[in-house]
């Protein structure tokens, strides 16, 4: 079987060589061009071709004197920093307790798991009704029994946003992150936790000595996957604040850029484009190397 | 074995080639006319009409058709394929785009004579002009919007039997008698006594106890406050036709001409603040605050079901919320009508020549919401198509039918013998042909100015306060309006 893939490896690899070098390299490549120009979606400004219209660094000098870009910047890394935190918590947190549970053990996964089959935007229209009628209305308003200011019109407050849509992107991806968890929980020797027994260890102590530098790799992943997820999230916010009350973030801005202007200036939202994807380049790299230098091999 | 691999591995890469160069060969169209249309609503009956169209002139029609949100995004990479549509729509907002990208057929390229003249006869105010150059469409249709209400409702209100005296009155009425008569009507459906009012300065009077319609009342108005655009596209309206005339005014204009809509823009706020104090929710009346912009109360559909149920008065809507309504509740469908919307402006604010107040006040503003465009790179067989089947669907006895009737639209060129279903469609055509019209500048505007610019001040800073608003507040929201609007031109 070795020889086997030795020989068609290179063969096999080409269907999918060239569907990415169709669907993403040249769009990639033709994208970055096109941010140097005057596009404006269906032509390019003052010329047939795009390289008569190159406009040098003009569409990204905008960008950077765009406040709206710089706000929808800020507002993303503070959403990503609440996100990974919550996400990580809740879904290692999920982890240990599906892992300790006897009976029943698959019916808990696939519940968990279950929110992460529905689609983005569809929930975010559900989770919208959930935040304005259900916690403001229903459950926490000024009239219903109990009393909770912070969750009640959390879409109309930038700072309760941020936690509005880190709910409904955790009840929805923690799950799966929950199986990755898991599967670097049972990766762990149970020797391990028995040798440290014996020498009187705490349940704290065999968590923090054992547990999490065994699961490095888990957390490299699931830092990764969740870094990057947040950072990029669009449905939710289109669907439960629509970048209303300061709430809008990096890839809603790409989006509404290419609306806001008519003719559509597609030139600018493809230079933003290439902002983020430098920006997310860099932040996924130093964390990839990061937590990689703190694996440890199992 | 070996063999059986090697002709996978063949088929695999046939396979990933033919992927990459699908679109690349030349395509065989089995169609004549390739209508691209951007209204849903009449999709369904748009494809019925072109299974006519066949039967009569062996001519196949493929129509295909996208709503308004993701409409551009789809017409721009249709327009960009080998299947390209012959016929496409546009609104007036978004013409530029075709038109500079080179697909908008203008009069002089129409080789139809009938077809041409029919181009030549659009109203000035309708036709699809650019730079005052031009004339590249034919309108779908016309709508308007203004301050709607079920006629039933007034009467009895009123205890009146016949409305026309009333609705005379009103439209002659000028905005301080506009506001006592709202104080009168809420006041009336909080306590159910008489109140007075007059009108162009002849008393009204509600009646002294309630009926079964005006015992639902909750309010006078139904807001949908959750909507940025129905105040921020259409409310807006009012203070930039106070400034500029039409959609070419706009365009034409230095955008220093924006810092004369300052005085209007405050006023319309202003107005706004009155407006909300006496809103209608579904389960009493509904006070300003976080209630005010939540969609699961105030959204679009709520605030229309709101007015249908009868819990409020009126309603600052369109003639499309009929097909709404009558989903609702048929029988007030059939009995509303259009008002003008009364302004707070006065002849101070107004910089348009020959507009007044009072004609301001009597009109409703009269858009078009489409038009059909011929596609300039089509070939010269596709054009003559494309041609004769936008003249059949204006001009023959078919078409006409299918526009008035099956469409539902207020054609371009209505007269008095037109009458539709819709009322409040009637009721436009009435006011065109009293020449009660505004024009609709704010397709001109910056194409976010509405959605993030006023319409997003009203709701995320105004309407969540309870509080009267500050003369300050609101000159710097006016303000922060007229920067953007000048920094939206400065893109074209």
């Amino acid at each position: 079987m070795e020889k086997y893939y030795k020989k068609w490896f290179k063969i096999l690899n080409i269907p999918a060589i060239i569907l990415f070098v169709v669907v993403i390299l040249v769009p990639f490549i033709m994208g970055v061009a096109y941010s140097f120009t005057a596009w404006r979606g269906s032509y390019f400004k003052g010329s047939e071709h795009w390289y008569g219209a190159l406009v040098g660094f003009k569409n990204y000098i905008k960008v950077f004197h765009s406040q709206k870009f710089i706000t929808s910047f800020i507002y993303t890394i503070k959403f990503t920093v609440v996100a990974v935190v919550i996400k990580n918590i809740v879904s290692l947190g999920m982890a240990l307790m599906v892992r300790k549970v006897g009976k029943g053990k698959g019916f808990f996964r696939t519940v968990f798991f279950f929110p992460n089959l529905l689609g983005g935007l569809a929930m975010g229209f559900i989770w919208s009704f959930i935040f304005q009628n259900v916690y403001s209305l229903m459950l926490f308003g000024e009239e219903s029994p109990i009393h909770i200011p912070f969750l009640c019109d959390m879409l109309q407050d930038p700072n309760k946003a941020v936690f509005a849509m880190a709910i409904m992107a955790t009840w929805q991806t923690a799950g799966y992150l929950m199986l990755i968890y898991l599967n670097g929980l049972n990766n762990i020797p149970e020797d391990l936790y028995e040798a440290a027994s014996i020498d009187g260890a705490t349940a704290w102590q065999k968590f923090r000595h054992i547990t999490v530098p065994m699961l490095m790799p888990a957390f490299t992943i699931v830092f990764f996957l969740t870094l990057s997820s947040s950072f990029k999230m669009l449905d939710e916010n289109l669907a439960l604040t629509g970048g209303d009350f300061g709430t809008r973030m990096l890839s809603l801005q790409i989006l509404l850029t290419t609306r806001e202007n008519t003719p559509p200036n597609y030139g600018m939202a493809q230079a933003q484009a290439v902002i983020f994807f430098i920006l997310i380049a860099t932040v996924s790299i130093i964390q990839v190397i990061v937590t990689k230098r703190k694996e440890i091999e199992a | 074995m070996k063999r059986s691999i090697k002709a996978l591995g063949v088929c695999l890469l046939a396979g990933a080639a033919a992927v990459t160069v699908t679109g690349c060969g030349k395509v065989n169209k089995d169609y004549d006319v390739y209508f691209f249309n951007q209204k849903s609503e009449i999709a369904d009956s748009l494809n019925d009409l072109a299974d006519e169209y066949e039967a009569q002139t062996g001519k196949k029609v493929k129509v295909f058709t996208v709503g308004t949100t993701e409409g551009s995004e789809t017409m721009r990479s249709e327009l960009k394929s080998k299947e390209y549509p012959t016929l496409f729509s546009s609104n007036a907002i978004s013409f530029e785009e075709w038109k500079s990208a080179g697909y908008a057929a203008g009069v002089e390229e129409i080789s139809n004579p009938e077809l041409k003249t029919l181009y030549e006869s659009v109203p000035d105010a309708l036709k699809l002009q650019f730079e005052s150059e031009g004339n590249y469409g034919i309108p779908y249709n016309i709508e308007g919007y203004g301050l709607i209400a079920d006629r039933q409702m007034l009467e009895d209100i009123l205890g009146v039997t016949d409305l026309n005296a009333f609705t005379a009155d009103y439209k002659e009425a000028d905005y301080e008698e506009f506001q006592q008569m709202i104080v009168a009507l809420n006041d009336y459906i909080n306590d159910g006594k008489s109140e007075s009012f007059t009108l162009n300065g002849n008393s009204y009077e509600t009646q002294s106890d309630k009926t079964d319609l005006t015992e639902n009342l909750n309010g006078v108005f139904s807001i949908a406050g959750a909507e940025k655009w129905t105040y921020g596209n259409h409310f807006g309206n009012y203070p930039i036709s106070t400034v500029y005339q039409n959609i070419y005014d706009v365009r034409e204009s230095d955008p220093d001409k924006a810092d004369f809509m300052k005085s209007s823009i405050v006023k319309s706020l202003q107005e706004l603040d009155f407006l909300s104090n006496y809103a209608a929710g579904p389960d009493g009346a509904t006070k300003r605050g976080s209630q005010f912009i939540n969609s699961t109360v105030t959204g679009y559909d709520q605030a229309v079901q709101t007015f249908a149920e009868g819990k409020a008065v009126f309603i600052k809507n369109g003639n499309w919320i009929y097909s709404n309504v009558a989903d609702i509740a048929p029988e007030v469908a059939d009995r509303l009508i259009m008002l003008p919307m009364k302004l707070n402006f006065s002849d101070d604010d107004i910089h348009v020549d020959g507009l007044t107040v009072d004609q301001m006040n009597r009109s409703v503003p009269e858009f078009v919401s489409q038009y059909y465009i011929i596609n300039k790179k089509a070939t010269e067989q596709e054009k003559k198509d494309a041609e004769d089947f936008l003249l059949w669907l204006n001009t023959s006895e078919t078409g006409q039918d299918y526009i008035v009737n099956k469409f539902a639209f207020v054609p371009f060129n209505a007269d008095e013998d037109t009458t539709l279903e819709n009322p409040l469609s009637n009721d436009l055509i009435t006011y065109k042909r009293d020449n009660d019209l505004l024009a609709n500048p704010f397709d001109a505007a910056p194409s976010s100015w509405g959605l993030e610019s006023y319409g997003k001040y009203i709701m995320e800073d105004l309407f969540t306060d309870p509080d009267p608003w500050s003369e300050d507040e609101l000159n710097d929201i006016a303000d922060e309006c007229i920067s953007y609007w000048k920094s939206g031109m400065d893109e074209w």
